[in-house]
């Protein structure tokens, strides 16, 4: 929220070129943000929600008071960091005095993030007082299957998964950037067969980190008949070492020094 | 507090909870106009609503709390975001800071999330599908809110909604009138994409090929789906207030600039009206070059500004 703040209040006071970029960069912000929390949504609601997606997930279980009691307290922080940010940034302001030397107001930054702890608030309560009186109107619901427009044999492995949950963002992505996606064309008029592949890796580890890499581990690979598992060996490599660095010393020594 | 004050206040917050219904019967109207039909009354989704809210509820066994919180999460996002947005003739919003246009994005995006969720619950491949094609058209379409709103922005020269659009948009015509111009149709094409109008998505349709926000909304009955409905119908509200305040500049507050201003909102459903009448639904895949194409809108409105 503060990048934002700063970056705002940069670009439309700025000059031409660099308020445009300032500007851009808000903009790009917020596509990271609707990213961010596309990628939530498919995290929680795919992993969580819905109907099981496979025999082991369908199993699962709830972690024990261990793991939940951490996790507790970290989301009850999140929840209540909106309110306590003010004065934790006016609590550091002696810390960057002494860090940088110079007076920061940080008065502006308080004010600029007082909005974030009513916005809280106004969210927090207005869901827990909505909550309460639609539970009280749905009071007496029945339960029965999913009605999904009327599809009477919804199975768990219809429902959608990451992959196809991502496929329209999928689509516009860069050609480079997308998983390579083999579908073989029969030429039989009625192929008894169908295949494809979908490899899905992480577009530079596929084009440019391991290609590289292999090169150079073919490279050193070569030098593989300088390990011969001996220790004497290595205890010889280690006498040489030291003759040579003592050889090099005495010799600029002798030579360089007067 | 004056009594002007007290009285833009009652004001503003009676707007935002009873006009948007009316805009969605403005709508329907006109779509029946235009295909030669009388239609339904104008009055037609309030009685949807209070029909709805009567109803019984069925929830399916798959789903869990996420399926009640959604709506109602939804709903309260897209009040606070009419608590942001200035309505009104020439006032202000109910609740104004510093940056709070970014806010705003945020709030709507927070509404969409909990949507997105509560449809992901259902354990439906079709909830999964208008869930997934909504965060498709969700990725281009925040960037060009994002922008058109910054060119606003940096034409007024201050950072928040109710000063851009209050006084100060007035100057900006006059000034920068091109770049305005460009974030208007920018900004309706974000308004027909963020509350599922055609091209984007057909609201009158339950077929595969055409839904995004319905089939979200599918499985959700009687009061949950009269929430949904309700913060629906305040979403299509906050865009068409923005686009109003854009399009009209008014300088002094009072009884006709509060005419205006629903005049406007009027017209604005009629607009969208018209356009869900001459055109069919887009192909999907077109879709993110209609997006893109609002965005390149804004970002030349910004650069116009700019140079």
């Amino acid at each position: 929220w503060l990048i934002y703040l700063g970056l705002v209040h940069g670009g439309t006071e700025a000059g031409a070129g660099s308020g445009l970029l300032l500007l851009f960069a808000v903009a790009a912000m917020a596509m990271v943000g609707v990213l961010a929390a596309l990628c939530f949504v498919r995290i929680i609601g795919l992993g969580l929600l819905g109907q099981p997606r496979s025999e082991l997930v369908g199993r699962a279980h709830e972690s024990g008071k261990g793991l939940l009691g951490p996790m507790a307290a970290l989301a009850v922080a999140t929840i209540a960091l909106p309110f306590v940010m003010p004065a934790m940034v006016g609590a550091l302001e002696p810390v960057i005095a002494q860090l940088t030397g110079a007076r920061i107001d940080v008065s502006s930054v308080t004010a600029g993030l007082a909005p974030l702890a009513v916005l809280g608030i106004l969210l927090w309560a207005g869901s827990a007082v909505a909550f309460v009186v639609i539970r009280r109107l749905v009071r007496r619901a029945r339960a029965v299957e999913t009605w999904s427009c009327g599809y009477v044999a919804p199975t768990a492995r219809m429902q959608y998964s990451a992959a196809s949950f991502a496929e329209g963002i999928h689509r516009l992505l860069p050609r480079v950037m997308r998983a390579r996606i083999v579908v073989p064309q029969s030429t039989e008029l009625f192929p008894p067969t169908g295949e494809l592949s979908a490899d899905r890796q992480d577009p530079f580890t596929r084009a440019a980190y391991e290609p590289l890499l292999d090169r150079g581990a073919r490279r050193f690979g070569q030098l593989r008949w300088v390990q011969q598992g001996l220790l004497h060996l290595y205890i010889l490599y280690v006498v040489i070492a030291v003759v040579i660095a003592i050889a090099i010393v005495s010799l600029r020594d002798y030579w360089v020094l007067p | 507090m004056t009594i002007q004050d007290i009285a833009e206040t009652i004001a503003r917050v009676t707007a935002i909870l009873v006009i948007p219904p009316f805009l969605l019967g403005v709508i329907a109207r006109t779509k029946a106009r235009f295909a030669g039909r009388v239609g339904p009354p104008l009055l037609q989704p309030y009685y949807d609503l209070a029909k709805l809210f009567g109803k019984g509820t069925v929830l399916s066994r798959t789903t869990t709390w996420m399926f009640v919180a959604g709506p109602v999460v939804a709903w309260i996002c897209t009040v606070v975001a009419a608590a942001l947005v200035p309505i009104g003739g020439a006032g202000g919003a109910l609740w104004s800071f510093d940056g709070d246009f970014i806010v705003l994005a945020y709030v709507l995006g927070l509404a969409r999330y909990f949507t997105m969720a509560a449809a992901l619950d259902t354990g439906s491949a079709f909830e999964g599908m208008g869930a997934a094609r909504e965060a498709t058209f969700a990725c281009l379409a925040e960037p060009a809110f994002i922008l058109g709103l910054l060119a606003i922005a940096r034409a007024t020269g201050s950072l928040s909604l109710s000063q851009f659009l209050g006084p100060a948009i007035a100057h900006a015509w006059s000034v920068a009138g091109a770049s305005l111009v460009l974030v208007i149709a920018g900004l309706l094409v974000v308004l027909l994409a963020e509350n599922s109008r055609i091209p984007i998505d057909d609201p009158a349709t339950h077929l595969e090929l055409t839904m995004v926000h319905e089939v979200m909304v599918l499985d959700h009955g009687g009061p949950l789906l009269g929430v949904m409905l309700y913060a629906a119908a305040i979403k299509l509200f906050v865009f068409a207030s923005l686009l109003v305040r854009i399009a009209i500049p008014i300088a002094s507050p009072g009884w006709l600039a509060w005419l205006t201003y629903l005049a406007g909102l009027v017209v604005v459903a009629i607009v969208i009206g018209v356009i869900e009448s001459v055109m069919a639904r887009l192909r999907m895949t077109y879709v993110p070059a209609l997006l893109l194409s609002a965005c390149l809108f804004c970002a030349l409105a910004l650069v116009l500004l700019v140079r």
